[in-house]
């Protein structure tokens, strides 16, 4: 008897089970894509109806890079996006395929994928196949300029093209004449969901694969910290506060002031953009953005929706002053006192060198190996066939 | 009489065993009084067991001389059949300087015949799974928790329920209880949240005892709540918060527990081996998916009786978790849960000495070399124990 209840306490404490922990992502990987993440990303969220495919993935690298997708063959997405400026342009606010200016600055587009909704201040954009149907058709501004008289003949310029004819068969098997709009819009959103960028130096010492030095440890502790309190809206893994992915299950899609304009002291911002105030016409709304992922935020100068500041460390001044005061012009008004203006966007004491700090930190998010990856470069220059 | 205040002043600082006490006195007040001294070399407790989905340890204790408790209560023998025992503690920092009722209920013991006894208890009681759980942790011969325990039951199942017991005069005894549920490892909700079983032989020298107990968990915490401290209550979780992950479904724990004592040889081995499996879904604002764990492990104690009131321990006891997350960001949630890397085994072995004085004194003191996410961790603890109302009425 004694033999045998020591023999049971022993084996049961010893050997009752294996060790260990093993997890099961049914949307990480399928036949057709493989999600090629960092640990400390979650997986996207892509709708049912245009599932991820290898095939549609670099047909839409192709459309994205291709200017005869504009109406007068001058403009491609790829134009305002560039990939060595984290797929911005550069410029203060876009030019279109007519040379109209947009109103607004042109986004990078790292980790789009997970964006919860897309543009500065549409908190109805939700999906990039919605939103890419702007600069496809709008046309106040006009920026690829399709449009009913030229819609035919682009796709025509595809349709006997050799080279897209495969593509598109391969992206869209199952279709008898894939080549339409819906599906070039898919592709290219397939495309832009790919652009995952994740492998930065500041994600590099998650892993001990790289070392902060001391001014960015200091700029990453007060960027993280209550002091510069960057965090409340750049705090995610993709240093933002507009998230969704594939196990969202709390959607937030905050929308803020941080007090760029306060025209006659009245709160109001200049027109056509005053942010989500333009969809919804509610006071509280004036001046309220999307706050960007800061990822590559050191290669995607200017910076505001406007394009309005232009380097990085006088986005620092900016914040710590908690808001801009313009003193004369036609938008005079002291940004710091606009009424809407988020309560997180509030005076910083911050001195030069925690400024200086904060900035290193923020240049560690440059990911490299993102902004020259040949799987996203324009696949007609000759070095990225 | 100085030299008996002497004596008094000498062991005040001292903490006290008894709660539940075998007497036939009609009323027997309980005063007890405990201190202790700690040297850890890391943190202790560990704030998480990697492989463990558990939930609410307390924060550190300090290191060196520290109160630890008082106890005050009363025990009433109201008939031969009906007990009553109230019981209420202080704790010091370690467990977050708070008061609480820890035992709250009415025995009733019911003989059917010259063979088989019924008895009935109802409140506030520890609940019968294995045997070290029956016993408040001031009782215990060793503090330290062994660690499949915390890993089941947290700092130990007390809960407000019903347990029915029958016994037969040949040793064989089954028991069944219900309880609010309300501890870990299940949380605050209305209704019967937990119910237990078990089935025992016990002997002179030796016993052996299967008890399983069944929760229902309607959202539970699984990160660490220092500040619940010692309520051993869980807040309920059926929303994620930023930074909160939680489990809702099942859980369920089987306990084997037995003893074999040589009396010739003043030697006694016991030991239990725990069993915990979940089952249901882990969730937060980063994903919610299916999970299924098992934590498995146990200790088993070599006890040495050098005279009547000095005896020495050796205990040895280990742990094991094995987690399966099923959906979307499974990955990040195991991390966020805090079960990403559980591969390893928490192991820890310890050498403890307790002297029982009559005049109800009890000094203690254990050592023990854990080894816990990798870190090898020595810690000593010396405990001073008073029942100062047995103290007061021998003087």
């Amino acid at each position: 008897m004694k033999k045998h209840l020591i023999s049971a306490l022993a084996i049961l404490s010893l050997n009752a089970c294996n060790t260990g922990t093993t997890t099961e992502d049914p949307a990480l990987s399928t036949s057709t894509w493989q999600w090629q993440l960092p640990a400390s990303f979650p997986t996207p969220f892509v709708s049912a109806d245009n599932p991820m495919t290898a095939d549609k993935v670099e047909l839409g690298r192709h459309l994205f890079y291709d200017v005869r997708l504009s109406g007068n063959g001058k403009q491609s997405c790829g134009s305002c996006h560039l990939q060595e400026k984290a797929f911005t342009d550069g410029l203060a606010v876009a030019v279109g395929s007519t040379g109209q200016l947009h109103p607004r600055n042109s986004q990078h587009l790292s980790n789009v994928v997970y964006n919860a909704t897309i543009t500065w201040a549409n908190f109805s954009l939700t999906s990039l196949e919605r939103q890419m149907e702007v600069p496809l058709f709008g046309d106040d501004p006009i920026e690829l300029g399709i449009n009913d008289q030229n819609k035919v003949e682009i796709l025509q310029r595809f349709e006997t093209d050799k080279q897209y004819q495969q593509l598109f068969n391969k992206a869209f098997p199952e279709q008898n004449q894939p080549v339409n709009y819906t599906n070039i819009i898919k592709a290219i959103a397939s495309f832009q969901r790919s652009l995952i960028s994740g492998n930065s130096r500041y994600d590099q010492s998650l892993t001990a694969k790289a070392k902060l030095t001391d001014s960015e440890i200091r700029g990453k502790d007060l960027f993280f910290g209550e002091k510069a309190e960057c965090f409340h809206c750049h705090g995610s893994f993709n240093f933002n506060d507009q998230v969704r992915h594939a196990g969202t299950r709390i959607l937030e899609t905050p929308f803020h002031n941080t007090g760029l304009f306060n025209i006659g002291g009245t709160g109001d911002f200049p027109f056509p953009n005053r942010g989500v105030f333009e969809l919804s016409g509610k006071a509280q709304d004036m001046g309220k953005f999307r706050a960007p992922s800061l990822r590559n935020v050191a290669v995607t100068a200017p910076y505001m929706h406007d394009g309005s500041i232009a380097t990085l460390e006088q986005v620092l001044d900016f914040y710590a002053a908690g808001g801009r005061n313009i003193t004369e012009g036609v938008h005079a008004g002291d940004g710091r006192n606009n009424p809407f203006k988020s309560e997180l966007v509030t005076l910083i004491q911050l001195n030069e060198q925690e400024k200086a700090d904060i900035v290193a930190f923020l240049k560690t998010l440059t990911d490299d190996e993102f902004l020259h990856n040949p799987k996203f470069a324009n696949p007609f220059l000759p070095q990225n066939p | 009489m100085p030299k008996k205040l002497f004596y008094v002043l000498l062991i005040l600082p001292v903490l006290v065993q008894a709660h539940e006490i075998s007497t036939d006195k009609k009323f027997t007040p309980i005063i007890n009084l405990g201190g202790r001294y700690l040297h850890s070399d890391t943190v202790y407790p560990a704030p998480r067991l990697a492989n463990a989905l558990e939930a609410s340890q307390h924060s550190a204790y300090q290191n060196g001389n520290a109160f630890d408790y008082a106890d005050v209560g009363l025990q009433v023998l109201w008939t031969n059949d009906i007990t009553t025992l109230v019981k209420g503690s202080y704790h010091g920092q370690d467990l977050g300087n708070e008061f609480s009722i820890e035992q709250a209920w009415l025995n009733y013991g019911y003989d059917l015949d010259k063979d088989n006894m019924l008895s009935v208890r109802v409140g506030r009681q520890h609940v019968p799974l294995g045997r070290q759980n029956q016993e408040h942790s001031h009782n215990w011969t060793m503090a330290v928790e062994p660690l499949v325990m915390r890993a089941s039951v947290g700092d130990g199942w007390r809960d407000d329920g019903l347990d029915v017991l029958w016994q037969h005069e040949n040793g064989w005894y089954t028991g069944l209880g219900a309880y609010q549920g309300d501890s870990f490892p299940s949380s605050r909700s209305a209704g019967i949240g937990a119910i237990s079983s078990r089935l025992g032989w016990q002997q002179d020298n030796h016993y052996l005892e299967v008890s399983i107990a069944h929760f229902k968990v309607d959202g539970r915490i699984t990160d660490q709540q220092t500040s619940l401290s010692h309520t051993h209550t869980q807040a309920s979780c059926v929303q994620a918060s930023a930074n909160v992950v939680c489990f809702d479904g099942k859980s369920q724990v089987a306990v084997l527990a037995g003893q074999w004592a040589w009396p010739q040889y003043k030697t006694i081995i016991n030991g239990e081996a725990w069993l915990k499996y979940e089952q249901g879904d882990l969730f937060s604002t980063t994903a919610l998916v299916d999970y299924q764990g098992v934590v498995t492990g146990g200790w088993l104690t070599a006890d040495y009786q050098w005279t009547r009131q000095l005896h020495s321990y050796l205990r040895w006891e280990t742990l094991q978790g094995r987690h399966q997350l099923v959906g979307a960001n499974a990955a990040l949630l195991a991390a966020e849960a805090g079960i990403a890397d559980s591969s390893e085994r928490p192991y820890r072995t310890g050498l403890g000495l307790v002297w029982t004085g009559d005049k109800g004194v009890r000094l203690s003191a254990e050592a023990h070399r854990e080894t816990i996410n990798r870190h090898v961790n020595d810690l000593f603890l010396l405990r001073y124990q008073v029942a100062l109302w047995d103290l007061i009425t021998l003087l």
